[in-house]
This record gives C-alpha cells, sequence and structure tokens, in this order.
C-alpha cells in the first residue's frame, strides 16, 4: 500500500457513489471537505431554567385537576356528597368551560357552538342509557382488584397524556392526536367506569360518570385555551389549582397529600434543574444523507 | 446357499376350469380395480426378473384360462336352439295375453316413476308450498323415500340385463353380477325392518311408557335445573345477576312452552306414531325406520337446538365486537380485501364511544359465556347422536350383503392372485398346481365403506371444534355420500315405458326357449 502515496496520478480524487475504486486512491479515501455540511444539534432548543419551569407548570396543573378528580371519587364512594350536588356541579363545570371557551376563543361560530352542544347532548343522553348498565357491571368483582385496577389505568393515563396540546381539538387546530393520547383517554374513561360501578344508585352512577368525562375530555381543552389566550392567567390559574389541591388532599389523606406534594415539587423543580444539566451532552448530526422527511403539517 | 439350476422340457399345470357360479383367476388382490393394476409396487425381485426376456405374458394366459370353458357351453347352447320349435294354437293366445299383461304392467310402473319424479319435485323446489313445508320437516325420510322408491323401479333394468347369459369371460360375468345387488340390500334391509316392526309390535305399551319417562327425566332434571343452576352461582362463577337473570328466564319460558305443547301432542299420537313405525318397517325396511326417527328427534329437541341459535349468536357478536374494540385501542383496522391488519387514525369521539362499550362487553363476557357452554354441550350431544343414526343409516345402503353372502357360500369366487404349488418333481417334468387365495372380509367391504366417508372431509373436527369457539353456526349432518342419484331416474317417460315392455318380453322370450 505504500507504493500508492509516492505515485499520485493525474486524475482528481472525485466523491461520486457509483464507479468502483479510483485508481491511486484506497477505497477509504476521503479528501478535505469531508464532513462539510454536517449541522450538529440543528434542532435542538436552546433552554432557559427558568423558562422550563415555567412549561412545567402545566404538566403539575394537570397532574392536580386528577388528583381533585380523585378526591372526588373518594368522597362520594365514602357517601359524603349525595348525587344532586354531585349534577349541580357538573352543570357549573359544564357553563363554566362554555364561558372560558366563549371568552378565549376569538372564532368561535354559531355553527361551531351548535355541533358542540349537539356533541353533548348526544353524550349526555348515551351516558343516561348507559348508567343502569354500569350500576351493576362489577359487583361480582372484589373491592381490592377495582382500586388496583383503577389506579393502574390512572398512572397510565397520567404517563401516555399529551401535556403540550389537547387531545380533543380546539377550533382551527393542526394536528391529528397521536394513538398514546388516545390509549390515555380510553384508560381514564375505563378507570371513571369501574369507579362509577361501585356506587349504591344509578343515579350516583350518571353523575359521577359525567363529572368524571367532562374533566378528562374538556379540562386539557379548556386549559390549552387558556394558555394560548394568556399566559399570566394560565399561571395565575395554575397556583390556584394547585393550592386547592393540596388543601383538599391535605384533608383526605396524609399520605397522598405527601406523596402529592413531593410529586410537584420533582416535576416543577427537580426535572427542569436535571434536564438543563444533561442537556450540553446533547448531540444530533444532520447531513445531506438524513432521509428527506414529508411534511404533514401544512394548515389550509 | 445352494443355487438350482433346473433346465426344464415340460412344465404342467393342473387347474380347476372357472365355470360361471363356481370360480375364477384373478392376478391382482380382490379391491383393486382395473385402472390400478398397472400402477402396483413391485418388489424388487421381480424388476430382476422382469429385465430377464419374458417368457410369457401372465396377464393373457389367466385371460385365455378364464374363457377356456365358453366353447364347450356355447356348442351345448348351439344344440339346444336347434330343437324343433313347437308352435301351437295355445301359445298365440298365451302370446297375447302376456302382451296385454306386459301392457298394463309397464304403464302402471310409468304412472308411479312420473309421480315420484314430480313428488321429489314439488318436495325440494319452491313450488307447492305445503310439501316444502313437509319436506323441510322430515328432509331424511322424504330423501330415503325417494332413494328407495327409485331402487324400486330398478326392477326392469335389472330384468333386461339379466338376459344376456352368455359372455365368454367368467371373470367378467362374476363382476358384473356382484353389480346389482341392490335387489340383496333391499331385502337386509326389509327383513331388519320387519324384525324392528315385530319388536315395536310385541311390546308397545312398555316402550311407549319409557319414551314419557325419558323425556320427562331429560326435561326436568337436565333442562330446567340446569337453567336454573346457571341463574344463581353456577361452580363457583359469579356471574352478572341481571343478565343471567334474564336470560335463564328466557330459556326457561322456551322450554315451557315447547315441552307442554310436545307433552299435548305425544300423548295424542304417539300410539300413531309407533303404528306408522311397524307399518314403514314392512313396506321400505329399516332404514326409513331410522330416518324417520332421526326426523323426530331433530322435532322433539327444536328448543335446545334454537335456544343454542340465540345463545351463539349472542355470544359471537360479543367476542367481534370485542375483537373490534380492541384493534382500536391499539389503532389498527382490519383490511378484509388483504385480509391483513392496518394501522387506522380513528377520531377521538369513536375512541370514547370505543372505551364505553368496551368495558361492559367485557364485563359481562363470563355470564354470556357460561350460558354457551352449557346449551353447546347439549346441542353437541344430540348432533352426535343425528351423526350416528345418519352413519349407520349409510352403512346400512352400502353394505353389500349379496357379495358376503356369496363369499361365506364360495370362497373361490373372489380370486385374489395366484400361486403354483409343486407336487411332483421328476427328472425332465414338472407337475404343479394352479391355486388362488382368496379375498378377506375386510377387502370386500373396505372400498364400499371408503366411499361412504369419501365426502366428509378430514379436517371436519377441527373445522367444529373452531366454529364452537367463536360461536358460529355447527354443521349438523357430516354429509356422508347417500347413494347417487339413479342413472334410470334421468330417463324420459316414454323411454321407461319402453324398457319396462322390452325387459318384460325378452324373459319370457328367454324362459320361453328353455321351456320348448
Amino acid at each position: 500500500m505504500e507504493t500508492y502515496d509516492q505515485d499520485r496520478p493525474c486524475q482528481k480524487w472525485k466523491k461520486k457513489a457509483y464507479g468502483g475504486i479510483q485508481p491511486g486512491y484506497p477505497d477509504n479515501h476521503t479528501d478535505s471537505t469531508f464532513l462539510q455540511e454536517m449541522i450538529t444539534n440543528a434542532n435542538v432548543v436552546k433552554r432557559d431554567l427558568s423558562k422550563v419551569i415555567l412549561d412545567s407548570i402545566s404538566i403539575s396543573q394537570y397532574v392536580s385537576v386528577v388528583s381533585l378528580v380523585v378526591s372526588i371519587w373518594t368522597h362520594t364512594l365514602n357517601s359524603k356528597i349525595d348525587e344532586h350536588t354531585l349534577l349541580k356541579l357538573d352543570i357549573f363545570l359544564l357553563a363554566l368551560g362554555f364561558l372560558v371557551l366563549l371568552v378565549t376563543s376569538p372564532s368561535l361560530s354559531l355553527h361551531l357552538l351548535m355541533k358542540y352542544f349537539l356533541n353533548i347532548s348526544f353524550f349526555i343522553s348515551g351516558l343516561y342509557v348507559l348508567a343502569p348498565i354500569y350500576h351493576t357491571l362489577t359487583r361480582s368483582i372484589s373491592s381490592d382488584s377495582i382500586w388496583a385496577l383503577t389506579v393502574s389505568l390512572l398512572v397510565i393515563h397520567l404517563f401516555l397524556h399529551d401535556y403540550s396540546g389537547s387531545t380533543i381539538r380546539p377550533p382551527g387546530a393542526l394536528n391529528n392526536p397521536k394513538l398514546t393520547s388516545n390509549i390515555s383517554l380510553n384508560a381514564s374513561i375505563v378507570a371513571s367506569v369501574l369507579i362509577a360501578s361501585r356506587l349504591p344508585s344509578w343515579l350516583h352512577v350518571f353523575a359521577i360518570m359525567l363529572f368524571s368525562l367532562q374533566v378528562f375530555l374538556f379540562a386539557p381543552l379548556v386549559m390549552f385555551c387558556i394558555k394560548k389566550y394568556s399566559f399570566r392567567v394560565h399561571l395565575v390559574f395554575s397556583f390556584v389549582l394547585v393550592g386547592v389541591t393540596l388543601t383538599v388532599t391535605y384533608q383526605l389523606h396524609r399520605l397522598f397529600f405527601g406523596t402529592l406534594l413531593v410529586l410537584m415539587v420533582f416535576i416543577s423543580v427537580i426535572c427542569p434543574y436535571w434536564l438543563i444539566r444533561i442537556q450540553e451532552y446533547k448531540f444530533e448530526i444532520n447531513g445531506p444523507w438524513d432521509e428527506a422527511k414529508l411534511c404533514f403539517d401544512i394548515t389550509e | 446357499m445352494i443355487c438350482w439350476k433346473i433346465v426344464i422340457a415340460t412344465y404342467v399345470i393342473l387347474y380347476e376350469i372357472p365355470t360361471m357360479g363356481k370360480n375364477h383367476y384373478s392376478l391382482s388382490p380382490w379391491g383393486i380395480s382395473q385402472e390400478k393394476r398397472s400402477t402396483l409396487k413391485k418388489p424388487r425381485w421381480i424388476k430382476i426378473l422382469g429385465e430377464k426376456p419374458p417368457v410369457v405374458d401372465l396377464e393373457s394366459v389367466i385371460l385365455a384360462v378364464n374363457c377356456s370353458n365358453y366353447a364347450k357351453l356355447s356348442i351345448e347352447e348351439q344344440a339346444r336352439i336347434t330343437g324343433p320349435v313347437s308352435c301351437s294354437f295355445f301359445v298365440t293366445i298365451y302370446d297375447v295375453v302376456w302382451h296385454c299383461v306386459t301392457f298394463c304392467l309397464a304403464s302402471i310402473f310409468t304412472v308411479a316413476y312420473q309421480f315420484i319424479q314430480c313428488s321429489h319435485k314439488l318436495l325440494t323446489c319452491n313450488f307447492g308450498k305445503g310439501l316444502l313445508f313437509l319436506g323441510k320437516l322430515i328432509p331424511y325420510s322424504c330423501k330415503t323415500v325417494h332413494v328407495r322408491s327409485c331402487q324400486f323401479l330398478y326392477w326392469p333394468v335389472f330384468l333386461h340385463k339379466h338376459t344376456f347369459s352368455l359372455f365368454p369371460n367368467v371373470e367378467f360375468i362374476h363382476r358384473s353380477s356382484l353389480q346389482n345387488h341392490l335387489w340383496s340390500s333391499i331385502s337386509t334391509d326389509l327383513t331388519f325392518g320387519i324384525l324392528l316392526s315385530i319388536f315395536f309390535l310385541a311390546n308397545t305399551k312398555p316402550i311407549s311408557n319409557w319414551i314419557f319417562s325419558i323425556c320427562h327425566t331429560l326435561t326436568e332434571s337436565i333442562l330446567r335445573s340446569g337453567c336454573v343452576w346457571l341463574m344463581g352461582v353456577p361452580a363457583g362463577f359469579k356471574l352478572n345477576t341481571e343478565l343471567a337473570r334474564v336470560l335463564g328466564m328466557v330459556s326457561l319460558n322456551m322450554i315451557q312452552v315447547y315441552s307442554t305443547i310436545w307433552y299435548f301432542i305425544g300423548t295424542s299420537i304417539l300410539g300413531y306414531i309407533i303404528v306408522a313405525f311397524i307399518i314403514v318397517g314392512v313396506v321400505f325396511g329399516a332404514t326409513l325406520q331410522l330416518a324417520l326417527f332421526l326426523d323426530l328427534v331433530r322435532l322433539v329437541t327444536l328448543h335446545v337446538t334454537s335456544l343454542h341459535w340465540l345463545v351463539s349468536v349472542l355470544y359471537s357478536r360479543q367476542i367481534q365486537a370485542l375483537a373490534s374494540l380492541w384493534r382500536i385501542f391499539r389503532g389498527r383496522k382490519w383490511n378484509p380485501l388483504r385480509q391483513r391488519l392496518d394501522s387506522y387514525g380513528y377520531t377521538v369521539e369513536q375512541h370514547v364511544v370505543g372505551s364505553l362499550i368496551f368495558s361492559p362487553l367485557l364485563l359481562l363476557l363470563p355470564t354470556t359465556s357460561v350460558f354457551y357452554i352449557f346449551f353447546t354441550m347439549l346441542n353437541t350431544i344430540i348432533t352426535l347422536l343425528c351423526i350416528s343414526v345418519e352413519v349407520l343409516i349409510s352403512l346400512l345402503y352400502v353394505t353389500p350383503c349379496y357379495e358376503i353372502f356369496l363369499w361365506v357360500l364360495n370362497k373361490t369366487r373372489f380370486p385374489s392372485g395366484v400361486w403354483f404349488s409343486n407336487v411332483s418333481l421328476a427328472d425332465e417334468v414338472v407337475v404343479s398346481i394352479l391355486c388362488s387365495n382368496h379375498a378377506k372380509l375386510g377387502e370386500l367391504i373396505g372400498p364400499h365403506y371408503k366411499n361412504v366417508f369419501s365426502g366428509v372431509s378430514s379436517s371436519f373436527a377441527k373445522s367444529m371444534a373452531y366454529s364452537v369457539l367463536t360461536g358460529c353456526r355447527i354443521t349438523s349432518n357430516l354429509s356422508t355420500s347417500m347413494p347417487a342419484i339413479a342413472p334410470w331416474m334421468k330417463l324420459v317417460c316414454k323411454e321407461y315405458w319402453k324398457l319396462c315392455h322390452d325387459s318384460i318380453l325378452e324373459s319370457t322370450v328367454q324362459k320361453k326357449r328353455r321351456f320348448c
């Protein structure tokens, strides 16, 4: 192989994919333009600690919403809340949600409102019909299995939830919901069905199902609209929500309160710091050798 | 090892002359048909022998041996025919009378032939609604009656064939005479039928009491108590009480209604049914009795069958819905064109509705499957009983009684290969006797029985197990092949009349020849 060093032929080395060995150069010869077009860390977002902490507020907000739902479930199962209060709560929440949507969303035509209204009425009548079936569904299963199943389903729901957007699209939204967000929605619905089947009368079942489904389906949408409308309102709302949740859980169960507090601190403080710390090790390379990516995100 | 090398001058073989009705020779085993003879696998030493130049072609030798009696017989026959034929006045009157009798007989049988064709068409096609209902109610008996009537109408063809008496090849005569075994199967059938009828006649009262007690026991202890047991806590399964109660009440009501109806009908017409059994056994034979029994069993267990159908529809729909919803959770959709799963983006509403429906379906599945298993077991027992009776009927049709009868009498009519036994081995003359093996009973009956089961698919058990698991419809008959549509039933009426007429005339001419 040493003979090639002294013997440089007239042909210049050309960078080409086909053509075989170019005479005078070894097969793995590279010249000075090698890796010139490589781009490192093209898509990496430069992160700031305060911004990350502020963004993680939405995660803690959703975790607190879910804990509120769990505490209402526990109160209902212990017969501290009766069904009429629950029904009033449902109507109140529905009205509140609509109000927020009206205020925050700029383009909300009457036609869209009618469509929402129709969907919700179908939904409510469907639940009304299914409530007697759900009432006696799990009578033959022991309570321990039900609690275990519910807890695991809620964990799956929190794990797979789409925190960046909302599964139910606000008006004029872009991406299709991903599969994981749909699976998290299914998990939450099945968990609420399991809890609802433990209640004494079918009106209880109807009220609790309506409440859980309202929260799980529409709360992310409402929060997304608030966040889009104004960040400050969103921050204030989140703090208020977290505070309310912590008070409620403190009165309910000390261990639950403790776990929740630790979780919130972990999400809001420790995780952002950790992310920033390991961000500097990120090394992504892109170049002309990458496969072309099709672009589906074009809005009409 | 000592090798014998014998140079033979004369080779004498003694054999018994093959005569019609006694014996003939054949090279290949009995059950192998003509076409398969050439494809038989020969052992190696035969192949080595075959490479030597052939001295003699055994096939044609055996053929000649089989035909060796013909010359002697035909000469005797000729001598008989050239005798004087006396024509007298009485013979002509006898001729005329016999012609009239032939005419009438042929017309009667042609009318019967046409009647059977029409009724068969009415029972199986969509025209006469009343008869179609009868055809659907007792299908097996109608089929059996049709087959037996066709076999009764076979007699002109039988007579026609038997007028050809002389044929050189004794093997051919023997084999073709075995084809006409219809009359033997009819007679064995009638014998069994008469025996059964005598048994029924002798024990009418005990049989009817026994039938009543059996029905009562089955309804009470199995059906009713089974349903009540399922509505409670069967085998420790904790079922959904509402659904179990609904299903149990539906089945109990249906059983109650149906068994009350059958009780009232049964008390009034049981006597008539037994009388019908007896008459049918004497006229048509045991196959029709068994077919009537099969149809009656089906009619009486109609409530079990329909309940099983209801519960299996419920179960199969539930299983299909659960499978489809599970596919929604995974984001997949079944592509029926390509028979595969494709990924598909469902909307959020579809996901919500899917999960709302998935949980009750999944949690109600144990209840439905317990009821399904119970009714499937009952239905399977009834199906197995029907299948065994059907197999018995097919075997009765197909068993070659005439062949077995001849085999018992004279085994030499069923040769299955030849061999030589050496008698003496002198200087240059070897004397040996040509002996033939005879077929065993299994070789005789085997091909017939194999034909019966040839229509049954080999994976019958597997398909039945799969349909039980997924709740589809179970095939309730084995589809064993009944005797094929008789070729003589395809004739037009005029040709059939001509056939009857000619066959009667020819047989009387033959008899007259022998008589004069």
